[in-house]
């Protein structure tokens, strides 16, 4: 793949942590996000089709198939810069010793890649949407620690998890780049579809069933 | 310009000007690649001596997209070099051997192609782990070998970033809160200190991971023992040692 459009953010929140966010940048955040939506589908949509002319956009998991199979071929990696290293030094510094030992990866996911899983995060959202109705956008208010704090999130009225799906696209992309293929995005839409949608309340404990 | 040429003019030989003591020194250094590439240790950084050009000829072919076929643990170049030989398909398996440590590249002939980079750069950051693919980073960055890939390590202005993670971050699951101590490139560290039995708050962590990983939110988990100061003993029960495989959760045994 030659070329992908890359995302860019707001000004507002340029090099910041969304834990580091007001409510209200929050919540201006949240707005530019829902208005990405359609065009960036649309944009992945014609990205995809370059890669399998057959492919139909209809938010069907078995669409994720070949999502899949692309998202594959064009994840990439780059070098971290010093800043970033820097960056997670600093956070390992903040518990020495229980950081003994790790230190930070020098590669991370490449432009591209991140926007791609901006991009795929919002499909994989629209197709849990289609098969959950009750699944609605929220913004993440508390706890502060949460990861996904600020931030915005698939929920369910009646489940007591959230989704962040850019936040799990680049996990996969992450697990991608290694070569580390346990998971498929298809794969990945069954547990949350399992997890997500209140009429089928229970079937998170499958999600759970490890033999302790 | 071939690989070969690249390569060369990567180790100064191109700035050798008489073309007589350029063609020995680039009979030299394909010799020292030999050998060198024989003994490579992948994973000892900038070492020198030997195996730093091992680890010098893998980094170029595992970060290089348009690399060329490899004899003897040099790089030659793409059809158009003379003395480059056919070449086979078998990167994966040098990949393999290279991580192991044993190089041994002299009596074989390998072509690159791109999927083949892709394939070797996967594999060693997969098996080799995080020290192991700094290693190589680290080489290739130092002998200016990066090419195309990570060439710049620059993020533009404004440009969506991967989400970070923090230490003592919590993540959302069907069992409540899991409270995460470290949560670095996607991978969750818990620290237990001296021996850890499966009590029921410890199995109720071990099920809030198996769920981040199953519903992809971490990359992986792994659970560090540290040596307790008072008693000296560290590590898992047997039953959490199994509780916590069958989860899919790391371990690693921490002695101070």
């Amino acid at each position: 793949m030659a070329t992908y459009q890359i995302i860019h953010l707001p000004k507002f929140l340029n090099r910041r942590d969304f834990s580091d966010l007001s409510y209200a940048e929050a919540e201006k955040y949240f707005l530019w996000f829902r208005e990405q939506e359609e065009g960036r589908i649309a944009y992945l949509k014609g990205q995809i089709q370059l890669y399998d002319k057959s492919w139909d956009m209809d938010f069907s998991p078995s669409s994720l198939e070949v999502v899949d199979s692309w998202f594959r071929e064009v994840v990439n990696w780059r070098l971290r810069t010093e800043f970033e290293v820097n960056k997670i030094d600093a956070q390992l510094r903040e518990m020495p010793k229980l950081s003994v030992g790790i230190s930070p990866q020098t590669i991370t996911a490449d432009e591209k890649t991140v926007s791609i899983a901006f991009d795929t995060g919002l499909y994989f959202a629209k197709c849990l949407q289609k098969s959950c109705e009750s699944v609605f956008w929220k913004i993440v208010e508390k706890p502060k620690s949460n990861l996904d704090i600020h931030q915005p999130v698939l929920a369910d009225p009646k489940s007591n998890i959230e989704l962040n799906p850019r936040r799990i696209m680049e996990v996969c992309a992450s697990k991608y780049i290694k070569g580390n293929y346990d998971k498929s995005i298809p794969q990945l839409y069954d547990i949350w579809k399992n997890i997500l949608c209140s009429s089928q309340v229970g079937s998170a404990k499958k999600v759970n069933n490890v033999d302790l | 310009m071939t690989t070969y040429d690249m390569v060369s003019r990567d180790v100064g030989i191109n700035a050798i000007k008489n073309p007589k003591e350029r063609e020995i020194a680039r009979a030299q250094y394909r010799d020292q690649m030999a050998v060198y590439a024989g003994s490579a240790t992948i994973g000892l950084v900038g070492g020198g001596g030997a195996g730093m050009y091992g680890i010098q000829t893998l980094a170029y072919f595992a970060t290089n997209p348009s690399a060329a076929p490899l004899v003897g643990g040099a790089v030659w170049g793409l059809g158009t070099d003379q003395d480059a030989p056919g070449a086979g398909d078998d990167l994966t398996r040098l990949g393999r051997r290279a991580w192991s440590g044993s190089l041994e590249l002299i009596d074989d002939v390998f072509r690159i192609s791109d999927q083949h980079v892709d394939d070797v750069v996967k594999k060693v950051l997969k098996e080799g782990g995080k020290a192991k693919s700094t290693a190589l980073v680290d080489i290739a960055r130092e002998s200016g070998l990066y090419l195309e890939r990570g060439s710049t390590g620059v993020i533009g202005e404004n440009a969506l970033s991967l989400l970070g993670g923090s230490s003592q971050t919590s993540l959302k699951t069907t069992l409540g809160l899991r409270r995460v101590d470290q949560l670095v490139d996607g991978i969750a560290y818990e620290a237990k200190t001296g021996y850890t039995s499966l009590s029921a708050s410890i199995k109720t962590q071990v099920a809030k991971d198996a769920e981040l990983l199953q519903t992809g939110q971490v990359e992986k988990v792994i659970w560090r023992f540290y040596q307790s100061p008072t008693t000296g003993k560290a590590g898992a029960s047997k039953p959490l040692q199994k509780a916590l495989k069958n989860a899919g959760i790391e371990t690693q045994v921490i002695k101070q």
